[in-house]
């Protein structure tokens, strides 16, 4: 199948600190995708290039066969990346509803913010999503009450309110209970398998990895070490040396 | 006449970088905009003008004396200002901190008032810096000469004390990584304070020097603050070069732009300032990358 | 869930509570109407204070914008609208229009800079702003009439008495209240606190920041040209003071004395301001100093206190990473 993400030759320095060298990997349409190495490897750079968060990156960046590496944020998104962030970044003094519909505004391109009629249209598309995320209940709530694996929910669901097409996921289970990770992991998987979305995601539960990914690139001091299957991951040595069986 | 005007906005541009470069520093590591750092720079200027009937009016010797105790004076200030009122609000938001130096500058500029009076005052110049230096046909005022120099030496003297004292390691330190500063086992509040200070010493210091080449009244707090932002919008903050080189380019332009746009020379720096701003948006995409 | 009103109250926790506004405006044009001329003075300036208040707390409390130059746009309202008169010989009824006009204009021109920058490099942006168009305005004699500024030109408050003009003050700033209301409940202002909030986020969700901010800025350019063009009717002149850095102050100080991160914030200061301003002189001469000691002992007794929103988010200058 076309890949929907072609990178080729990302490379992004700070300095003479070299994050990335020579990146290349290719995502196809509708994959769950991990990317996993120890820490430093560089693997929150490379979605912040993705997500064009980053300025100075070389190489070029095919989406959907289209050029896309100098393009900012919010050319990408409205082209169909979304993203969530590896610290939660909801709205943290707005509610929760109102973080979905911030996120539903925005979606609907810059003449929806000239008429109030879109809260009226999009209200009960929030509300599903909030039933979605298992959110249901804090509608009101403000997010900076929220828990942090309520808030990771929470931009998982704004995230999705955009129908991007290729999903970027930093560190989505950070700072989550074992129980929380798989139940929201799954979920993920789950929706976006229906809808033929495609996901990029950075991980450190192995388990999780090797439960929700159909591919895996393993990073190791900005390069890409290996990518395959999660069995032929856990099966490389190289891999096993200097990550699984570093006691990570 | 050029050349006058030369000497003239070279003389402006060192006072901008030594004021610049104290907020630049102070923000480098305190993280706060020191708002008040016009009416410490109007302060100097106040102080230096009962200083110098006191110590050598008229001398060259008491004229740089009086500037010197006037910047430790207002450094002193700067000192108490720091622990009473910045020192307990750190962990604060930006505004508030901003706001608390605002209130600063209301203070001072009563105060100002009350002891000094509305009115603008002078001060003298030292006799020995009159005249004008003749080279060639050309002839160039001695006193902006002077005080460029003056403050060249304190130029090369703070550049020496940041890279070359432990004191400027463990500024860079903090510029850098305030974290950092703790593990050197440094109290951080001391480093703060002495921060404060500092740039407090050298917007007092700069407006000792400027004294005698203009008025002198409780208004320049904030026409030298608003020339202070130009600079650090151009050069940079926290970055000391950036401060000398958009120093010297915003008082070379005014000195210059005066004699073809004499009423408008600061909508030339505008200008200047804009068109920086707009290739250096242009450079980077997106403006947001952190 | 789908009824509008519904959403109305689920969207904005606080809806305008009619009931409590209503008797509110009838008493303020019941005590104008029955207070002698010079009260009805005061309470004019009080509500051309609170707009402008609320224009420039449209921007910090919501976009999280800090604007040191807020006075600019009041400065340019009156001027636009005194040279409209002077000038291009305009009908004062009708140079009304162009006050808030030639403000929304220069925000348009400032802001377009401006939102390139952000945090400290934007307050400091705008503050160079404001000094500009003071500037020109001190400098150009020719036509802006220097620091003596223009007078004489038209019957101060249109004619009316000082009570009817209150009048029609009060009316002006209720509905340009009430517009601004409805500005930051609309998808707009969503828009607006979204920026406010979290920048990136709100990139990363598909939204041009810039142009939203650009939108904020000129919206509050407007509205500060309403008041200073109410303001140069009142008293039938125009000085450069106008566009001053005092008045920039005098705004952020009534929206930090008013309270952040409230949509009444400014016209609580506005009103706390103008008493103390009014008030304290005739007591002590040093208004700055009691002013300035005032603002140190708000800041240093709660220096977490109303800050919400601009603490947590944003201005992470601070050591909010400590």
């Amino acid at each position: 199948m076309a890949p929907i993400l072609s990178a080729r030759h990302i490379r992004k320095s700070y300095g003479a600190f070299v994050a990335l060298r020579d990146i290349s990997l290719d995502i196809p349409h509708g994959e769950r995708h991990a990317l996993i190495g120890p820490n430093g490897a560089g693997k929150s750079t490379f979605i912040a290039c993705l997500a064009g968060q980053l300025s100075g990156v070389e190489g070029q960046m095919l989406f959907k066969d289209e050029n896309v590496a100098a393009l900012p944020p919010a050319a990408l998104a409205r082209r169909g990346i979304g993203r969530t962030f590896q610290i939660s970044r909801a709205f943290l003094q707005m509610t929760v509803l109102e973080n979905l519909m911030a996120a539903h505004v925005i979606a609907s391109g810059r003449w929806a913010a000239l008429s109030r009629r879109i809260y009226g249209e999009r209200i009960d598309r929030a509300h599903e999503m909030l039933v979605t995320v298992g959110l249901a209940d804090r509608a009101r709530d403000r997010v900076a009450d929220l828990s942090l694996g309520d808030r990771k929910r929470l931009e998982f669901g704004m995230a999705l309110v955009g129908e991007p097409e290729l999903l970027l996921l930093d560190e989505p289970t950070a700072g989550m209970s074992i129980k929380e990770r798989h139940g929201l992991m799954d979920m993920v998987a789950e929706r976006l398998a229906s809808e033929g979305r495609t996901l990029l995601f950075v991980e450190h539960d192995i388990d999780v990895v090797m439960k929700i990914a159909q591919r895996v690139t393993v990073m190791v001091r900005g390069a890409v070490l290996a990518v395959g299957t999660p069995e032929e991951i856990a099966a490389n040595d190289e891999v096993q040396a200097v990550y699984l069986g570093g006691g990570h | 006449m050029i050349l006058i005007q030369l000497v003239n906005g070279l003389m402006e541009g060192m006072t901008l970088f030594l004021i610049a470069s104290g907020l630049t520093l102070i923000f480098g590591v305190t993280r706060i905009i020191n708002f008040a750092h016009g009416s410490l720079f109007m302060l100097g200027a106040f102080v230096t003008y009962e200083l110098v009937p006191l110590i050598g009016p008229g001398t060259l010797w008491g004229f740089f004396a009086a500037v010197l105790l006037a910047g430790l004076a207002v450094s002193l200030l700067g000192m108490l200002f720091e622990m009473l009122a910045l020192r307990r609000i750190y962990g604060a938001d930006g505004l508030m901190q901003l706001i608390v130096t605002v209130a600063l500058v209301l203070i001072l500029r009563d105060v100002v008032r009350m002891i000094w009076g509305p009115n603008s005052l002078s001060v003298p110049m030292p006799d020995r810096l009159m005249g004008a230096l003749q080279i060639g046909d050309s002839y160039f005022p001695l006193f902006p000469i002077a005080v460029f120099l003056a403050g060249l030496v304190v130029v090369v003297a703070m550049i020496w004390v940041i890279y070359f004292t432990r004191a400027g390691i463990l500024l860079r330190a903090g510029t850098d990584d305030r974290g950092m500063v703790a593990l050197c086992g440094v109290n951080e509040r001391l480093i703060f304070t002495a921060v404060f200070a500092a740039g407090a010493f050298l917007a007092g210091l700069a407006g000792g020097l400027a004294a005698p080449y203009g008025e002198v009244n409780h208004l320049l707090d904030t026409t030298v603050i608003v020339s202070a932002f130009i600079v650090c919008v151009i050069g940079g903050l926290g970055n000391l070069y950036g401060a000398l080189a958009g120093a010297l380019l915003v008082g070379l332009t005014k000195a210059i732009g005066v004699m073809y746009f004499p009423r408008l020379s600061m909508v030339l720096i505008f200008l200047i300032m804009a068109l920086i701003l707009i290739a250096r948006s242009m450079g980077r995409q997106g403006g947001t990358a952190r | 869930m789908t009824d509008p009103k519904t959403l109305w109250a689920a969207v904005s926790r606080a809806a305008l509570n009619w009931k409590l506004l209503v008797p509110l405006a009838v008493a303020l044009e019941l005590f104008n109407r029955l207070s002698p001329a010079s009260s009805s003075t005061l309470l004019t300036e009080v509500a051309i204070l609170a707009l402008f208040a609320t224009s420039l707390n449209l921007l910090m409390s919501f976009g999280h914008m800090v604007s040191f130059g807020h006075a600019a746009y009041f400065g340019l309202g009156a001027y636009g609208f005194t040279l409209a008169v002077t000038r291009g010989g305009l009908a004062p009824e009708m140079a009304l229009l162009v006050g808030p006009l030639a403000a929304a204009l220069g925000g348009l021109v400032f802001g377009a800079l401006c939102v390139r920058l952000t945090e400290i490099y934007f307050a400091m942006l705008t503050l160079a702003c404001a000094q500009i168009t003071y500037t020109v305005l001190f400098q150009w004699y020719d036509v802006t009439g220097g620091d003596t500024g223009i007078t004489g030109f038209m019957i101060p408050r249109l004619g009316l008495s000082e009570t009817g003009y209150a009048s029609l003050v009060l009316g002006l700033v209720a509905l340009a209240l009430l517009a601004l209301w409805m500005i930051v409940k609309s998808p707009l202002g969503l828009m607006i606190r979204a920026v406010g909030q979290d920048r990136a986020r709100a990139e990363a969700l598909g939204l041009a920041a810039r142009r939203v901010q650009l939108v904020a800025f000129v919206i509050a350019a407007f509205f500060a040209g309403i008041a200073g063009t109410l303001y140069a009717v009142l008293h039938g002149s125009a000085f450069p003071d106008y566009a001053g850095l005092g008045l920039t102050l005098d705004g952020l100080i009534m929206v930090v004395l008013g309270g952040l991160n409230s949509f009444a914030g400014g016209i609580w200061g506005a009103v706390i301001y103008e008493m103390l301003s009014n008030f304290v002189p005739k007591f002590i001469h040093q208004w700055e100093l009691v002013l300035g000691l005032l603002l140190l002992g708000i800041c240093l007794a709660m220096p977490h206190g109303f800050a919400g929103l601009l603490a947590r988010l944003g201005w992470r200058g601070g050591k909010g990473e400590k």
